[in-house]
């Protein structure tokens, strides 16, 4: 009996981080009805850069911050140049230009950083790059690598790890700040206008491309956070991250409702617990499966999602 | 001039493309190896999560091949990376066997890559020589595979002797990669070992994980609530570093037991201070006071700038020995060149006096080492 | 001289062919029947593991072993696996409009990528190795030859034409009284089962195959190959599957510095291709052609006075 609530509680924070980077897939789809594959190789972007920019010796807000803006700034141009050309052009082109993104970003990143894996202090391989970065990098011994709460709550039949209900508490905050956002803020109802009647929302003055862009670097910025998030916890970055973990997000996004806020925390929550339940009964070697076989069963009962709204096709 | 149909056009134009591409395939000329030249071909992990392995693995050839100089039989070596996946090392040796045309091919390092890339060399009778897969398998039933390396029925046996014997371990758990041929045969010798030497392995505590998981702390509870004296992870380094830094977070006390897996510079940047105090079964240690081994790792530091692990001496030995067996063949003809390795005896290696048995396994010790907080120190010598 | 080119070339086209076979099956599901499926690589990877899965267990308790017999039989034994893998993903997805069926497609392609994993008889994760080599370049080329032709054919017969009606305008279909789940159905099954062949031909020629078959990566290649190419047509298929195995490898001989980046300029060809021609390389060609013979034609047009 135990044991079911201490998987419960160890998937939250993996869901966590995947309801931070799903908040993004169903922002997008929100406004766009487009499934921006590229968003998860923000997510790695944003992990990688935060890396380096705290193994350069920043304290970690300015890494956050700063690397908010740089990965938002990046998905906002990605959106105006690849996305924006093809609005109109059907469906596909735009999936394809995505697949391209994603394959862009994560080569670009393997061919200058390294195609292993990095763990703090990250270091750049041999080349003219890591002369660049050499001169810059800290002492390795004063270095203050950030870490999460390494405590325990330990009722030796229930183990929590403070850090994984820090991540918890992080993705809880963040989704109820973008559900304020988007309900008090005068962009934040622009870009749910945009997302129920796009004509309409033009119609009374909603910047369309602007507000799109907002969109994008919104989502990006929160892929980010997830990215800090993660490094952090794994002490671990690898130029397929955003493969693996953009996927399932991807699927816990829809699994709550595509185009719902709190439905992607849900979804990534239901997702985490799901993969830490099957890992707990031994069941691990279908942990990759469980995602998308939760998300069929959604999909063929309920294919707006768990909290998403039914939509009416007028023939 | 009647125009041909349109399907019959878009065959004819389809066709011509592919035969330009052919052309253009064709512009960087491999050429065929000179007499006194033999065509090696080299499939490891350069990228991807054991890359430190491969790269390793190359440096040390590399070394050996540069030290032998002008001397012929001269080894011509194509490198190519197979990513660290089954997939990739197949994908390499076909590229290596249809394209190329090397006589032999020295790798992989991973078990189960090696296993994927053995078919097609037998089938196309290339004799394959891995430096640093140990699983029991790969040589049984292939003729034309062999290895320089001990086997995991030796391996996970040592381990277990060790456990017993030197840390009086009565209880073990282990810690199983599912994903590894390689983890998956240790978990069977060491457990037969350990239990033969009168320990115990409960059943559910053979918990198993994946070379994708990043968070282990729903295996690494159930081993903390059941408090073995040891824990066997037979795994590899970039797995293994997460699991000894999550253990430690966890307050788990046993003693970690590990093998070659572990064997990377990376393993102790991954697990920080999480790394020290642990056994590990290698091939090669930095600090072996022999002279010969001494002089290998002033040799490997000064040109690749850090230690050498136990990959790096596989590969060295693995330049030094095929050189030897193709010597010994004369020839440069793959049968040959099998059966030369296949009767090497008592080769002189950095990483152990290396005799080929029957089946093609290599009989030679293993190194126990343990660890600290930032790399692998000498402990004993285990002779077969 | 030409034999070093023609050894040099055998795996790359080997591997084309193969992509090629998998793109019209895709051509036929995305382009003519304009269902978005990704999940693709899924019947690919079921058919290769069943046509190895014979070969390997079921052909030497049968007592099989006539190469040719045995490589007919496992291309049947993949195509209809991999049909029966069609079947059980299409059933459920075609009730599912556009995206959400896209969505569905992806996430069975995942299922049955992780029940790959877990089959050990097959080598999980592991993969599947010790595949008798019985499959070649004029195996390759053949099948994809006649699969070529058979579509073409296909493609002009009532239940062809009734697939690109129904992707047309399904409503305006269904008024004229096509079954246009029955069409919609037929066109995934048969795509499916092309991928079977595909799946089954691989196993042999490379001799082992791995769950990694069937991820998502692997069908958008497909995908790739389709759009790229242009999905309205089956020549387009075929050459965008050639510029997706041609491109990486011809790049592979490229100098060493391109040769290192050869994956970016892949994928920055590959999105300025979509770009420049959302609706396929293939347009491209014909829009350049037309404006051609446009330029050449006007004049002569002019003095005779009639159509171009």
């Amino acid at each position: 009996m135990f044991d079911l609530i201490q998987y419960l509680v160890d998937g939250l924070a993996v869901g966590s981080v995947y309801a931070l980077i799903a908040l993004g897939y169903s922002m997008v789809f929100g406004v766009l009805q487009l499934v921006n594959f590229a968003h998860g190789e923000l997510f790695m972007v944003g992990a990688y850069f935060v890396m380096y920019a705290i193994s350069l010796g920043l304290p970690w807000p300015v890494a956050l911050g700063l690397g908010m803006c740089f990965v938002g700034l990046f998905a906002v141009a990605m959106e105006r140049l690849c996305y924006k050309p093809l609005r109109g052009a059907g469906k596909l082109a735009p999936l394809i230009t995505a697949v391209g993104l994603s394959l862009l970003l994560q080569n670009l990143v393997q061919a200058i950083l390294g195609p292993n894996p990095q763990s703090y202090p990250a270091r750049v391989p041999e080349g003219k790059l890591s002369q660049f970065f050499g001169q810059y990098l800290p002492d390795p011994s004063q270095l203050q690598i950030p870490h999460l709460p390494d405590g325990l709550f330990d009722w030796n039949d229930l183990v929590i790890r403070h850090r994984d209900l820090m991540i918890f508490t992080i993705a809880v905050f963040v989704t109820l700040g973008l559900e304020l956002f988007l309900r008090k803020t005068r962009p934040g109802r622009g870009i749910r206008a945009l997302a129920l009647q796009p004509n309409a929302a033009k119609l009374v003055g909603v910047p369309f491309d602007f507000t799109i862009s907002m969109t994008f670097f919104i989502g990006a910025a929160l892929a980010v956070v997830a990215g800090l998030l993660q490094g952090m916890a794994d002490n671990q970055v690898t130029p397929y991250m955003g493969i693996s973990s953009g996927l399932k997000a991807f699927a816990a996004a829809v699994l709550g409702g595509i185009g719902v806020i709190p439905g992607a925390l849900l979804g990534g929550l239901v997702l985490g617990i799901a993969e830490r339940l099957l890992v707990g009964y031994d069941l691990s070697t279908y942990k990759d499966g469980a995602a998308f076989f939760i998300l069929i069963i959604v999909l063929l009962l309920r294919p707006q999602g768990l909290l998403g709204k039914a939509r009416m096709v007028k023939v | 001039m009647t125009m041909p149909s349109k399907t019959t056009r878009r065959v004819v134009v389809t066709a011509l493309s592919a035969a330009l591409c052919s052309l253009g395939l064709a512009v960087s000329m491999v050429a065929r190896a000179a007499v006194g030249e033999v065509k090696v071909g080299v499939i490891l992990p350069l990228t991807g999560d054991k890359a430190t392995f491969g790269q390793e693995s190359l440096n040390g050839l590399k070394l050996a091949l540069e030290k032998a100089g002008k001397e012929t039989p001269q080894l011509k070596i194509q490198v190519e990376d197979t990513q660290g996946t089954p997939a990739g090392s197949a994908a390499a040796v076909n590229k290596l066997i249809a394209t190329d045309k090397v006589a032999v091919i020295i790798g992989e390092v991973a078990s189960s890559n090696t296993i994927a890339a053995s078919t097609a060399a037998q089938s196309a009778k290339i004799p394959l020589m891995t430096h640093a897969s140990t699983n029991d398998t790969i040589t049984l039933g292939k003729d034309f595979i062999s290895r320089i390396c001990f086997v995991d029925s030796f391996q996970g046996a040592v381990m277990a002797k060790f456990a017993v014997t030197n840390l009086k371990a009565k209880t073990a758990a282990i810690l199983v990669d599912s994903d590894s041929d390689y983890s998956r045969g240790l978990r069977d010798s060491f457990k037969q070992a350990f239990i033969a030497a009168g320990g115990t392995i409960k059943e559910d505590l053979v918990i198993s994980y994946s070379q994708k998981d990043r968070d282990f702390k729903t295996q690494l509870i159930k081993v903390r609530k059941a408090a073995p004296d040891a824990v066997f992870i037979p795994g590899y380094y970039t797995q293994v570093g997460a699991i000894l830094r999550q253990a430690k977070e966890l307050k788990l006390n046993s003693k970690f037991l590990g093998t070659d897996g572990w064997d990377s510079p990376d393993l102790f940047k991954i697990a920080g201070a999480a790394a020290a105090g642990h056994y590990v079964s290698s091939h090669f240690a930095a600090d072996d006071t022999d002279n010969r081994v001494q002089d290998f790792v002033r040799e490997y530091k000064a040109r690749n700038k850090e230690n050498p692990g136990a990959m790096a001496a596989l590969g060295y030995d693995a330049g030094f020995f095929m050189r030897a067996a193709i010597k010994k063949a004369g020839s440069n003809e793959p049968s040959k060149i099998r059966d030369a390795i296949a009767s090497m005896k008592n080769f002189d290696g950095i990483t152990g006096t290396i005799t080929i048995d029957k089946n093609r396994n290599a009989v030679k010790p293993a190194v126990i080492v343990t660890t600290t907080e930032k790399e692998f120190k000498f402990l004993t010598r285990v002779n077969p | 001289m030409m034999e070093q080119l023609l050894e040099y070339s055998i795996l790359p086209l080997t591997l084309f062919g193969i992509t090629a076979i998998q793109a019209l099956g895709l051509q036929l599901i995305l382009g003519g029947a304009g269902l978005l499926s990704l999940g693709h690589a899924a019947f690919y990877a079921v058919g290769g593991y069943s046509a190895a899965a014979f070969t390997v267990y079921a052909a030497p308790y049968l007592g099989l072993s006539q190469p040719l017999l045995l490589m007919l039989i496992s291309l049947l034994v993949g195509a209809g696996s991999a049909l029966l893998a069609g079947l059980i993903v299409a059933v459920p997805c075609l009730r599912l409009q556009g995206d959400y069926l896209a969505m569905a497609t992806l996430g069975f392609a995942e299922i049955i990528g992780t029940a790959l994993k877990n089959i050990d008889a097959i080598g999980g994760t592991r993969g599947f190795t010790g595949i008798p080599k019985l499959s070649s370049l004029p195996w390759v080329f053949s099948v994809l030859a006649l699969v070529w032709w058979a579509l073409a054919r296909f493609n002009r017969t009532g239940l062809g034409l009734a697939i690109r009606a129904t992707r047309d305008d399904e409503i305006a279909a269904r008024s004229l009284g096509i079954n246009t789940y029955a069409t919609k159905l037929s066109a995934f099954l048969l795509g499916s089962a092309i991928a079977g062949l595909a799946g089954a031909l691989y196993v042999h020629a490379l001799q082992f195959i791995s769950p990694d078959e069937a991820d998502f990566s692997r069908s958008v290649v497909i995908v790739l190959a389709v759009v790229i190419g242009g999905m309205t047509s089956l020549f387009g298929s075929v050459l965008g599957a050639l510029i997706l195995v041609a491109v990486p490898e011809v790049l592979r001989f490229a100098p060493d510095v391109i040769r290192e980046q050869r994956m970016i300029y892949f994928a920055l060809i590959v999105i300025f291709v979509m770009l420049f021609s959302p609706k396929g390389l293939q347009s491209l060609v014909l829009r350049l052609a037309r404006r051609h013979q446009k330029n050449e034609s006007s004049s002569l047009g002019r003095r005779l006075g009639g159509a171009g």
